[in-house]
């Protein structure tokens, strides 16, 4: 038992010496090209390591964490919501998918973004417009996910579950949701993301705290190193959400192989 | 005693008394004639007992035979307890298969004289004359298999009768398979062979309840489970193992195996997981029970299904090229697994292949079917001793079989070859 823990441990350490030398590789990259005179506009990452405790320890570092990470939460929440409970009867039924795909296709290009003058004028606080856009990134990816999940299902488990003696409700829950339930991871992992982006986009647009807000304070301010260290943030951020989903994927989904 | 004091005429005159055979034509009558011998039988005795091999049939000439495992006289196919009018044909069992054992007998309640007729050559002579003759054996096996079902109590009694389906009928009318009969009886083990594309899956989704029909019926026990017009409804007695695992991937082998009987509420947990786990012993496959389908082989895969399949208490059991792209090896443990399961529970097994030697091995009977319209082209019996073992695949007996599949299934196949390329031409 000692000889698998310790040689465990050395895998773990293995992949996580390997990934830290692909970091401090990239840092010596990119410090190189500040010495040869490349990127000078930017600071070196030795300047942005020295910088950066004086910028995190600032009162709102924090706070701009978690402002960001509510509006987050909450868009992504409400999208899985509304995706799931428009995405399923939609999918299940082909009348429903004959009316409702074409309006939703039309609207689905639509960048989140380019919903922001409506969004404002139309919602009383720039919170909720905010909030609203997360949504929208996040909705599409997963409702489009979620149909292809439902499509996706092998018609012979719905044939073998009839065989069985499945009726609807076993049908549904025991073998539709476990079987759409890896798209939706899919859709969920995808979501997460772009959810990012678009919070982060829309705080520098009409915000007044967060993490991108923070971000474009720094450029107003011309902070070079608070521009890098609240960019580093936003990715830091984004790791750590997807690897939640990830994380949660795995505790619904014990079946797919690792 | 042997009598030789009927006349051709007279025997004729009996065996055209007779309601199957009245209608038949005048040559195999005449066939029949020349070949029935002539028998007295003494009051009480036995004509034959039951698990006798059954050999023969008799045409009534005279007398009374009784049949005392027979309760009442039912639908017009049945057996009747007695058989007393003269033509009247009894010991249907040596029609139908060379060597069934008899399941009931056949006592003389008077002196009895009757025409004798050998089964085995009963069988061949109405082959040679075609569809005429296989149209006459099958009304034939129908009455047996019915009997049969009703007499002995065995379940999975699979009776297709004229079966047709047509896809698209009011576009593009694709006749997958047209007036298809079959008579499958209780605990008989059915391979079906063709080409690709000749129907018959369609004919397995049919039985199965996932397709409609759009001519003829489908029987099983004597009920429906498909006619033309239905939405057929699939369930546990008609079970199906597929080509590539069904089993759901999100569950355990052990879930997958006992979500059937306990969503029927036949067992509870613990008694399906016992039974379960019984069968996955015998076949030697007991410590998987815990593991996700993606974790097994495909043929351990294969191996769960049918026992799945098995632990619903089916009346037939349907599989659709079940090893198909199994290996060699696999493909003949995975054999001895599903004939170690036939053994023991003896279900009627519907088997649709395309290796032929497979076929041959597993099944009591080969039904050959064509392509275009699809259709039972050839039945070949296979009388070959159970329990099988791997050594039969070298006999003579077996080789003799696998040529006489080969050739039935030859032209159907260049022809299906044919029309393939020209459709696509």
């Amino acid at each position: 038992m000692t000889n698998s823990s310790s040689f465990f441990r050395s895998i773990l350490s293995r992949t996580l010496l390997e990934g830290m030398l692909g970091i401090l590789i990239f840092f010596g990259i990119w410090q190189l090209a500040r010495s040869i005179g490349l990127l000078v506009v930017l600071p070196g990452p030795i300047e942005v390591i020295e910088g950066a405790p004086a910028m995190m320890s600032q009162a709102n570092y924090l706070l701009s964490w978690s402002n960001s990470a509510k509006r987050v939460f909450l868009g992504f929440a409400i999208a899985v919501v509304l995706a799931i409970a428009i995405g399923v009867p939609i999918g299940m039924s082909r009348k429903l998918k004959e009316f409702s795909f074409p309006v939703l296709e039309i609207i689905r290009p639509i960048p989140p973004l380019a919903w922001l003058p409506i969004s404002i004028l139309f919602w009383p606080s720039s919170e909720l417009t905010m909030v609203f856009l997360t949504f929208l990134g996040a909705f599409f990816p997963i409702l489009i996910n979620i149909l292809a999940g439902i499509d996706s299902i092998d018609i012979r488990y719905i044939q073998a579950a009839l065989s069985l003696g499945a009726g609807k409700n076993t049908l549904f829950w025991k073998i539709l949701v476990p079987g759409a339930l890896p798209s939706l991871f899919t859709g969920l992992t995808i979501a997460i993301a772009i959810t990012w982006e678009v919070v982060i986009a829309a705080e520098m647009a009409s915000g007044d705290n967060g993490l991108g807000f923070m971000t474009w304070q720094s450029y107003m301010s011309h902070s070079m190193v608070g521009i890098l260290v609240g960019m580093l943030s936003i990715g830091i951020a984004g790791l750590i959400s997807s690897q939640i989903v990830s994380l949660i994927g795995r505790k619904f989904m014990p079946w797919l192989k690792k | 005693m042997i009598m030789n004091l009927l006349t051709n005429g007279e025997k004729l005159r009996f065996l055209k008394l007779n309601s199957f055979l009245g209608g038949a034509d005048e040559g195999l009558l005449m066939a029949i004639v020349e070949h029935a011998s002539y028998v007295e039988f003494e009051k009480n005795t036995f004509i034959y007992s039951r698990k006798d091999r059954a050999d023969n049939f008799y045409i009534l000439v005279e007398g009374q035979v009784g049949h005392p495992e027979v309760q009442a006289a039912e639908e017009q196919f049945s057996i009747a307890p007695t058989i007393n009018v003269p033509g009247q044909l009894f010991g249907f069992a040596a029609i139908v298969q060379g060597m069934p054992e008899r399941i009931i007998s056949a006592h003389c309640e008077k002196v009895t004289k009757a025409l004798v007729i050998d089964g085995l050559w009963f069988q061949n002579l109405c082959k040679s004359y075609q569809e005429h003759g296989f149209d006459l054996l099958r009304t034939l096996a129908r009455a047996y298999t019915g009997h049969e079902h009703r007499i002995a109590g065995r379940a999975g009694w699979v009776s297709i009768r004229n079966v047709g389906k047509v896809y698209d009928p009011h576009g593009k009318a694709v006749v997958a398979v047209e007036d298809c009969s079959i008579e499958i009886r209780p605990g008989e083990f059915v391979a079906i062979v063709g080409p690709s594309g000749c129907g018959k899956s369609t004919l397995l989704n049919a039985i199965a309840g996932f397709d409609s029909i759009t001519s003829g019926v489908i029987y099983l026990d004597g009920e429906i489970v498909n006619k033309p017009g239905d939405q057929p409804v699939p369930g546990p007695d008609r079970m199906v193992v597929f080509q590539n695992n069904a089993l759901f991937p999100w569950a355990t082998i052990m879930e997958n195996l006992i979500c059937g009987p306990i969503a029927q509420g036949k067992m509870n947990e613990s008694e399906a997981k016992k039974k379960a786990q019984d069968l996955l012993d015998k076949v030697g496959l007991s410590d998987i029970g815990d593991l996700y389908p993606a974790a097994i082989s495909g043929g351990m895969g294969r191996r769960v299904e049918i026992i799945r399949a098995l632990l619903n208490d089916p009346r037939v059991v349907l599989l659709d090229e079940p090893f198909r792209g199994v290996d060699a090896l696999t493909k003949s443990v995975t054999h001895n697994a599903l004939l170690e399961l036939y053994d023991l529970t003896h279900k009627t097994v519907m088997f649709i292949t395309h290796d032929l030697e497979e076929a041959i091995y597993l099944a009591d009977r080969v039904l050959v079917m064509a392509s275009r319209p699809g259709h039972i082209k050839q039945t070949i019996q296979v009388n070959l001793p159970r329990p099988r073992n791997l050594k039969l695949l070298s006999s003579p007996e077996f080789l003799e079989l696998k040529e006489e599949v080969i050739e039935a299934v030859h032209d159907e196949a260049v022809k299906a070859f044919i029309s393939g390329e020209r459709e696509h031409a």
